[in-house]
C-alpha cells in the first residue's frame, strides 16, 4: 500500500489503528499523533507498523476520540478560535457513561489538551452541587454507613445548608 | 436458569458501573478535584460523595492549607429565634451574600459571655461561674475545651490587666496548642491584624484578605511580658510560657461580642 501518495494533500499519510474490540481504523497521522501515546509508537516502530493496537479503548469511544483529533489536527487562527470553543463545548456535552469512557481512553492516549477539557467538564457538572446530587450525576454507590452519613452531616452541616 | 443469570449479570454491570467514578485513577481525580474544588464548602462536599473520594480528598493537606487561608471569613452574627424563642449564632457569607441555615452550637451559658477571639474555627468567650476562666469551643462541631480557673480571678474585672483578646496558635484538634492573651489596654496597639475585605468577589475566585494594620510588638515589649504567651497542654492540663512566634501574624481578628470573623478549618469538620 502507498503511503504518502494516496491522499489529495501530501500530508495526509494515514495510520491504521485498531481498538480493544478488534475493529480497524484508518486515521490521518497528523489527527492520531494528537495522542503521545499513538505518537511514540509510530516513532518506535517506524513505516513498517501496520495496524497499532489500542487495547485500552473500545471502536465507539475511539470514534470519538479520533473526531476531536481530526478537529484539532491544525492549529487554530483566530478566526476559529470561537468557532472551536463552541465545537469543544458542545463535544464534551455527553452522558456520564460515554464521558468516563472517553476520560480514561485520552488518558491511555495521552491526549493533554483533550484531558483537560474533560477534566474540567467533570469538574463543572460538581461545582455547587450536593453530595446526593454529584452521586445522581456520575451514579456513584453511596458507600458510606448510615451512622458514617449522620456524622458527616453532623460534623459539616455548615457546608452543606 | 437463564433469566436469573442474566439478573445476575445485569446486577453485576450496575455494581461495575456504579465503581467506576469512584475508583478512578489518582491523577485524573486530582485533575477533577483542583479543577472543581476551590472552596472549603467544596471541599467537605466532594469529600461527602463516597470513601474513595473521601480518602483523597483528606489526604491533600497542602490544599486544605491553601483552602483555609484564602477563604474569606464569615461573618458570625447573632440574632433573636422567635420561634425557638432563644438567641442564635449563624453565618454570614460574604461569597452568597446570605445568612446560612446552619446555627453555630454554642451552648446557652456562653452565648452572653463575651468573645475574646476566634482562630482555626474555634471561638475564646470569657466564662464566669465563681472563678473566671477561658472556654474554647468549636462552634461547627460543639468541643468544648475549659481552660484551668484564671489566678487572681477577682480582680479581672477592676484590673487594668483585663484581656482584649485570645489568639491560639494552632487548631485545638491537633493536639496541644498555645494561646495568647492580649494584656495591653483597649487600643490599637494590641491589635494583630485588621481585616480588609474586598467587596468585588468573583463566585470561585479567591477571596482576597488584605492587611491593613499590622502592629508588631516591639522586642522589648515582649521581654517586659507585656505580651505572655502560654501554652496549654490538654492532655496534662497544664502551662507552660512559650516565646513569640511569627506565626501569630497570620491570626485574624476578632470583633466585639457577637460579631466576630470566623474561619472554619477543615480539621474540625470532618474528622471521623
Amino acid at each position: 500500500m502507498a503511503s504518502s501518495t494516496s491522499g489529495s494533500s501530501s500530508s495526509s499519510k494515514v495510520v491504521k489503528i485498531r481498538s480493544s474490540d478488534n475493529e480497524n481504523f484508518e486515521v490521518e497521522e497528523a489527527a492520531a499523533a494528537r495522542s503521545e501515546t499513538i505518537k511514540k509508537l509510530l516513532e518506535d516502530v517506524g513505516d513498517d507498523a501496520d495496524v497499532i493496537p489500542l487495547p485500552n479503548v473500545d471502536a465507539k469511544t475511539l470514534v470519538k476520540v479520533m473526531e476531536w483529533c481530526k478537529k484539532h489536527m491544525d492549529d487554530v487562527d483566530e478566526l476559529n478560535k470561537e468557532e472551536m470553543k463552541t465545537w469543544d463545548a458542545e463535544f464534551v456535552d455527553m452522558d456520564q457513561s460515554c464521558l468516563y469512557n472517553v476520560l480514561l481512553a485520552a488518558n491511555f492516549l495521552n491526549i493533554k489538551e483533550l484531558l483537560d477539557q474533560l477534566t474540567q467538564k467533570v469538574a463543572d457538572m460538581i461545582k455547587g452541587k450536593s453530595p446526593e446530587e454529584i452521586r445522581a450525576t456520575f451514579n456513584i454507590k453511596n458507600d458510606f454507613t448510615p451512622e458514617e452519613e449522620a456524622e458527616i452531616r453532623k460534623q459539616n452541616a455548615w457546608a452543606f445548608e | 436458569m437463564r433469566a436469573r443469570r442474566r439478573l445476575w449479570i445485569i446486577i453485576e454491570e450496575e455494581k461495575i458501573e456504579q465503581e467506576k467514578w469512584a475508583s478512578l485513577p489518582n491523577d485524573l481525580l486530582a485533575s477533577i478535584f483542583d479543577k472543581s474544588v476551590c472552596t472549603l464548602s467544596d471541599c467537605i462536599r466532594f469529600s461527602s460523595v463516597c470513601k474513595s473520594w473521601k480518602s483523597f480528598a483528606m489526604s491533600h493537606k497542602e490544599k486544605h492549607m491553601q483552602l483555609t487561608n484564602h477563604q474569606l471569613p464569615y461573618l458570625m452574627i447573632s440574632f433573636w429565634n422567635s420561634e425557638k424563642d432563644e438567641r442564635q449564632q449563624s453565618l454570614y457569607s460574604f461569597i452568597d451574600h446570605r445568612i446560612s441555615n446552619f446555627c453555630l452550637r454554642i451552648p446557652n451559658k456562653y452565648k452572653h459571655s463575651k468573645c475574646y477571639g476566634s482562630s482555626h474555627g474555634w471561638l475564646i468567650f470569657l466564662y464566669k461561674n465563681k472563678s473566671f476562666r477561658l472556654v474554647v469551643l468549636n462552634p461547627f462541631s460543639g468541643a468544648v475545651i475549659h481552660l484551668p480557673p484564671m489566678e487572681n480571678s477577682t480582680s479581672t474585672t477592676s484590673s487594668n490587666k483585663h484581656i482584649d483578646k485570645v489568639i491560639l496558635s494552632r487548631d485545638p484538634s491537633h493536639g496541644s496548642f498555645e494561646f495568647y492573651k492580649d494584656r495591653i489596654l483597649c487600643g490599637s496597639r494590641g491589635r494583630i491584624l485588621s481585616l480588609n475585605v474586598v467587596d468585588s468577589i468573583d463566585e470561585y475566585s479567591s477571596p482576597i484578605i488584605e492587611v491593613i494594620e499590622e502592629v508588631d510588638p516591639p522586642v522589648s515589649d515582649i521581654e517586659s511580658e507585656v505580651y505572655k504567651i502560654e501554652e496549654f497542654n490538654l492532655e496534662d492540663q497544664s502551662f507552660s510560657s512559650v516565646q513569640v512566634d511569627q506565626r501569630f501574624a497570620l491570626h485574624l481578628e476578632s470583633d466585639c461580642e457577637y460579631y466576630s470573623w470566623i474561619l472554619p478549618s477543615m480539621s474540625n469538620c470532618l474528622e471521623l
